[in-house]
């Protein structure tokens, strides 16, 4: 009976628990044991474990429909998703090297600008960059960190290759959800982390904190997270780190400027504040010196941040690396700032600025991804096989309108991971006879990743990351506010990919317990 | 603590309070009219409305005020601003904007309460399960009340919901004790209460959980002096509104710029205790006025802690 679980199981491209031989990757073994041995029934269970933990836990997050704001239940899949931790070492490296190396450069882009003068990248992707902050040109930020908090997405191709899909330099979210998904799988698969050595992931706040205290030269500095607030997608995260943190979670209008620096109106007067972690857009965070209607900043923020008496992360001005168009050009920015070669990958990139690209690119439509280069969540992209006619030639209309804001990519075949669904009811034939129940049933759908890299006066990653999930069949859109849910990403120790003679002690007693 | 999620706090502590008051008072409101059985059927619960102060509003909807009608409106009826529905949704929005004040553990008893009341108000509340929700809401309110003593840290926010709650349970006690007695039949023996009379008070009573603490302290049979003392006076009950005061002004010891609230709080507290109890027991009239100028005070409290704490042109939530 278990075995029908897995009988339809077809993945047209890598899947990340099975091999091609029907064989679970090693990593995954005990994963796919247990699954082989609990029926349907263990399985709901299961799955209403991990639903009543999210109703409980309340994480949530926003939708904005017509009929004004909806906060939904976050969609998850009770199956893990598994990487070896040795892969994942090196991932971490890349993603280190990746940051490191975009820091360098919007640096460089605010005061020496050496990349353009050596010809590395050309002036007009600046002149013609939209996250390009005049404002911030000269500021020397602590530790010349722009990008403090960067959230990488990654998805892995057909031979098996991990490839970084971009880099989100502005305010990257999704990390609550991975901190909570790990707590709800604690609540829902608890014997498994018994079997299998699951590294945890609950360091990463107070990496943040740690990060965040480091920008300030203040002993013990007065840490704030700007919130655009309660209506936000993200609000629940922002809430939600803040608390985790030890931060006070204000919004623009609690915060005020006054002989450039910033306080907080606490309930007793003013209070100041060293470190803003701000979930807002920079065109926000100041309307006396960008969108002058924005209530949702601060009057005067970025006088006080020019004047050095306040740290915002990210810094203004970082969100310029932030580019379809700049991620074309990662590879090289990390051979001319580090002199290394590049340890991740980048996806083949066409610039639809660029004359021959731009005809390759409206030649191939239906073969390519096309994506806006400064938007984020998923919009105003085509995947050119999934596309109508009529969408490609709309697409085709907005390129040639403004090449420079378009990038295309190989439409990449991304990996799948096996997820939970339930199909109808049916007659399930048992020893009692018929009966009705629905079957659970294991269905390959594309996952991504998107780790989370801080760099203050260290650089530190997240041990694994969000793993989104396309739970529509065939999918590739992982966003939650189109139709994506989420799983569990564990990086798991190999018994025998240690080095360490303890730490194999310690996982053997725990194997046989 | 920033003015602006004081304010949330505050009014959170506001509608926890007034969940489990309103949970109670029905419940003891349904329990008391079995015993009397000469009560209009048709509108008997009238009093229910008139404690929320909402007369005007039920009539304008409703000819009768029956069971089914008045019950409808005090917990589901989303056109009542103090509807148990809308109360719920107070409660979310306004741990919506304080979430990070809480243990996650507190955040989930809280969020657990309001989606417990729309669940159980979506699938109908009727004579026979309305004891059971009730009694269900009074109980998860004592959990959270004890969750929020023992667990989080007796700092302002603390402080903002025990004054809170202490302003908003001494209005409720003096909206019980000014439930219009016209219902009750005029007696002919002057000074001798009534059994019916002797099951309002009584009903009062235990509509802020006092029956039994009055037994044991007063020691003496249910009376409107009594009650009326031991309600408005008594230091050491927790819904008299003396205890209230006192209490909050001992909250409010741990603020700066307190003076304009304290000077309030104060008056109100001497207000009190010059009240000739005597006199109100048997004059309807100025026990209604006596009890509206109670009223008045707290509303003078709550605004000026208002004033003096939170964010300008703030938003009652």
């Amino acid at each position: 009976m278990q075995q029908s679980r897995w009988h339809d199981y077809k993945s047209p491209c890598h899947d990340e628990l099975l091999q091609d031989n029907g064989h679970a990757r090693p990593a995954a073994a005990q994963l796919k044991d247990w699954l082989d041995g609990i029926d349907d029934a263990g399985l709901v269970q299961r799955r209403q474990a991990a639903e009543l933990a999210i109703r409980q836990m309340g994480i949530t997050f926003t939708v904005y429909e017509d009929s004004g704001n909806i906060d939904r239940e976050w969609p998850f899949d009770i199956i893990p998703r598994i990487i070896d931790a040795d892969e994942w070492r090196g991932i971490e490296r890349g993603l280190m090297q990746r940051v490191r190396a975009l820091n360098c450069f919007i640096h460089d882009l605010y005061n020496d600008q050496r990349i353009i003068k050596d010809g590395i990248v050309p002036q007009e992707l600046i002149a013609s960059s939209t996250n390009f902050r005049p404002e911030c040109v000269g500021m020397q930020p602590p530790h010349n960190v722009w990008a403090h908090i960067c959230g990488s997405d990654l998805v892995r191709d057909s031979d098996g290759t991990m490839y970084v899909l971009e880099d989100n330099l502005r305010v990257p979210s999704g990390v609550s959800y991975m901190i909570e998904n790990r707590e709800i799988m604690k609540r829902t698969l608890p014997e498994l982390f018994n079997e299998c050595r699951v590294l945890p992931v609950d360091n990463y706040t107070s990496n943040l904190r740690r990060m965040l205290a480091s920008l300030s030269p203040a002993p013990n500095p007065m840490i704030c997270v700007l919130t655009p607030g309660v209506f936000n997608s993200a609000y629940f995260e922002h809430s939600f780190l803040a608390q985790e943190i030890g931060a006070e979670l204000v919004e623009g209008r609690d915060l005020f400027v006054e002989d450039n620096q910033v306080f907080m109106r606490d309930v007793e007067g003013p209070i100041k504040v060293d470190v803003i972690y701000r979930r807002v857009d920079d065109a926000f965070i100041d309307p006396e010196c960008f969108n002058p209607e924005s209530t949702l900043g601060v009057h005067g923020l970025m006088r006080a941040w020019r004047a050095g008496n306040v740290a915002i992360a990210n810094a203004p001005g970082a969100g310029v690396a932030d580019d379809k168009v700049v991620y074309s050009y990662v590879p090289d920015i990390i051979r001319y700032y580090l002199q290394e070669d590049p340890t991740l990958s980048n996806v083949p990139t066409y610039r639809c600025e660029d004359p021959d690209s731009l005809a390759y690119v409206l030649e191939n439509l239906d073969k390519l991804v096309v994506k806006p280069a400064n938007e984020s969540g998923g919009y105003g992209m085509l995947i050119g096989p999934h596309g109508t006619l009529q969408q490609q030639q709309e697409m085709a209309a907005q390129i040639l309108a403004d090449p420079r804001n378009y990038i295309a990519q190989p439409t990449l075949s991304i990996s799948t991971a096996p997820t939970l669904t339930e199909t109808a009811a049916h007659a399930v034939k048992d020893s009692a006879g018929a009966r009705a129940a629905s079957a659970q049933t294991l269905a390959a759908r594309h996952v991504d990743l998107r780790p989370f890299i801080l760099q203050g006066d260290e650089l530190t990653v997240t041990t694994g990351g969000l793993t989104r999930v396309a739970l529509v069949p065939g999918s590739l859109v992982v966003n939650s506010s189109q139709g994506g849910g989420s799983k569990d990403t564990w990086i798991v120790e190999l018994a025998d990919s240690s080095g360490d003679e303890a730490d194999n002690r310690v996982q053997q007693g725990q194997g046989q317990g | 603590m920033l003015a602006r999620v004081a304010e949330n706090v505050y009014w959170l502590s506001r509608y926890l309070e007034r969940a489990e008051n309103t949970a109670r008072l029905v419940n003891v409101y349904g329990q008391t009219l079995m015993d009397m059985p000469d009560v209009d059927a048709h509108d008997g619960w009238m009093p229910l409305v008139s404690i929320s102060g909402l007369d005007k509003h039920y009539l304008e909807h409703h000819q009768r005020a029956n069971e089914a009608d008045v019950t409808a409106f005090i917990l589901s009826n989303t056109d009542n601003p103090g509807s148990m529905v809308n109360i719920a949704q107070a409660i979310k929005h306004n741990l919506r904007s304080s979430r990070d004040v809480f243990p996650k553990q507190m955040y989930e008893k809280i969020s657990s309460l309001y989606r417990f009341i729309n669940q159980q108000v979506a699938s109908g509340i009727n004579t026979r399960n309305r004891r059971q929700f009730l009694d269900a809401v009074c109980r998860q309110s004592l959990e959270i009340a004890g969750a929020v003593h023992g667990t989080l840290r007796h700092d302002q926010a603390y402080k903002f919901m025990r004054m809170a709650c202490y302003l908003e349970r001494a209005d409720m006690t003096t909206r019980v004790l000014d439930v219009p007695s016209s219902l009750l039949p005029v007696d002919k023996n002057a000074g001798e209460l009534s059994a019916f009379e002797v099951r309002h008070w009584s009903g009062t009573l235990y509509s802020v959980s006092a029956m039994q603490m009055y037994r044991r302290h007063m020691r003496q049979p249910v009376s409107a002096e009594g009650v009326l003392h031991f309600l408005l006076q008594d230091e050491q009950l927790p819904s008299a509104c003396r205890f209230c005061l006192v209490r909050f002004d001992r909250s409010l010891a741990s603020f700066n710029n307190r003076e304009p609230v304290r000077t309030i709080v104060h008056a109100q507290i001497d207000h009190l205790m010059q009240a000739d109890i005597a006199m109100l027991s048997t004059d309807a009239a100025s026990r209604h006025q006596f009890l509206d100028d109670v009223q008045l005070g707290l509303i003078k409290i709550g605004n000026a802690v208002a004033n003096t704490y939170f964010p300008p042109a703030a938003e009652s939530a």
